[in-house]
């Protein structure tokens, strides 16, 4: 059966587990632990390998989605997961101290998807916290010569609609840059 | 303050449509962004509150089923929110979002007035559709405008998408920001896409059919 695997990744407490929740049709196998770390993620537990969810499109397909944790020590899986991957979902809390440099750091370790056209931006928790805007998002990465052609959207990842979205989006971004790689 | 900032007494900034209603957001807000509050009618009854200086507006709960091709819209300027019980306890929404809304009205599948259909044009930045009405074609088109210039018949080609679609695409897209209409001069025709020696466009494109099936069967 083609797998077509998606990552998503992003700091703690942006909502990679409930984005998975939201998109998998399969019960979420989730690898939680108590968390340590409340100074960066008001939030009792944190996923401390992998998060895995499927989309089983038919008997022949199926969308692999794999959550990838935040923190830097389990960067030794991104290597692994990214050789694999079609596409990746970078979600960033707007909330969270640093979101731009957040944001500038999964698309600098997942650069290799990124020249690929694989990649979407997801700014959560933005009915919580409106600044920075998308655009502000945008005109950050332009500024770096980062952003060229790729989808940020304000999502709440607990929508399944608006995770659906940005997967499609996404997906039709990595067909265009198939189509015209240069 | 600009000299030219609206006044309470002046009387309606738009009376008309939708097309009245997008016309003075181009030509009034796009280029002064007033401060205040922008009050919307639509046939007669207070529908929305704009705040153009937050990027925000607030709406009536009915104002979705409200929204019609055909609507009166009559926008009064305000120095002071408005206390319609319409709009008392409204969810707060992007401007972009009620912006959009009013250009697939206004053009109802047709070129806006400052569109030109034998120009090429380009997105620099993907809509959020997240907060915008939209559908798979609308997806697509934003994918093919934010990677090179097309002119709307080429679009519609490259997309599938009939001449409304595509309409009502560049019509609202227009309104945000990053939309560029272009001269001649500024883009270069290119050829056709060349054929997928490893297959990935194609296998990506079954995904994406396979994917908007499941969706729409899970629907």
């Amino acid at each position: 059966m083609p797998e077509h695997v998606i990552l998503v990744a992003g700091p703690m407490g942006a909502g990679k587990t409930t984005a998975i929740q939201s998109l998998s049709e399969t019960p979420v196998v989730s690898t939680e632990a108590m968390n340590t770390e409340t100074d960066i993620a008001d939030k009792p537990t944190t996923t401390v390998a992998l998060d895995y969810g499927e989309i089983n499109l038919d008997d022949t397909d199926k969308i692999r989605l794999y959550g990838v944790p935040g923190q830097q020590r389990f960067d030794f899986m991104w290597r692994i997961l990214e050789k694999r991957a079609l596409g990746l979902i970078i979600l960033v809390n707007n909330d969270t101290e640093n979101p731009f440099e957040e944001v500038e750091h999964f698309m600098k370790e997942f650069s290799s998807i990124s020249d690929r056209g694989g990649l979407v931006v997801g700014v959560t928790r933005s009915d919580l916290q409106a600044e920075p805007a998308v655009s502000d998002y945008m005109s950050h990465l332009e500024d770096l010569g980062l952003s060229e052609g790729m989808p940020i959207f304000t999502v709440d990842p607990r929508d399944k609609e608006h995770m659906v979205t940005l997967l499609m989006s996404l997906l039709t971004n990595i067909q265009s840059k198939c189509e015209r790689p240069n | 303050m600009l000299a030219s900032l609206p006044a309470e007494d002046d009387g309606p900034v738009v009376d008309g449509g939708w097309l009245a209603f997008v016309t003075y957001y181009k030509s009034q807000v796009l280029t002064q962004n007033p401060g205040g509050y922008h009050i919307v009618e639509l046939d007669g009854e207070v529908a929305a509150e704009i705040d153009f200086a937050q990027c925000v507006y607030k709406r009536s709960e009915d104002f979705v089923e409200r929204i019609g091709h055909d609507n009166l819209v009559v926008v009064r300027f305000s120095d002071t929110p408005s206390s319609h019980e319409t709009l008392a306890g409204s969810a707060v929404l992007p401007t972009d979002n009620l912006i959009w809304t009013a250009a697939l009205m206004a053009g109802n599948g047709s070129e806006l007035p400052w569109l030109d259909a034998d120009k090429a044009f380009m997105l620099k930045r993907w809509p959020n559709f997240s907060i915008l009405n939209h559908n798979m074609k609308m997806i697509d088109m934003a994918s093919k405008l934010t990677k090179r210039p097309l002119m709307a018949s080429d679009l519609a080609r490259e997309t599938e998408a009939s001449q409304t679609q595509v309409w009502n695409f560049l019509n609202a897209a227009s309104l945000l920001a990053g939309f560029r209409q272009l001269e001649p001069g500024e883009y270069q025709v290119m050829a056709p896409a060349p054929a997928d020696p490893d297959g990935r466009a194609s296998s990506v494109s079954s995904l994406i059919s396979k994917l908007k099936l499941h969706i729409t069967k899970a629907a």
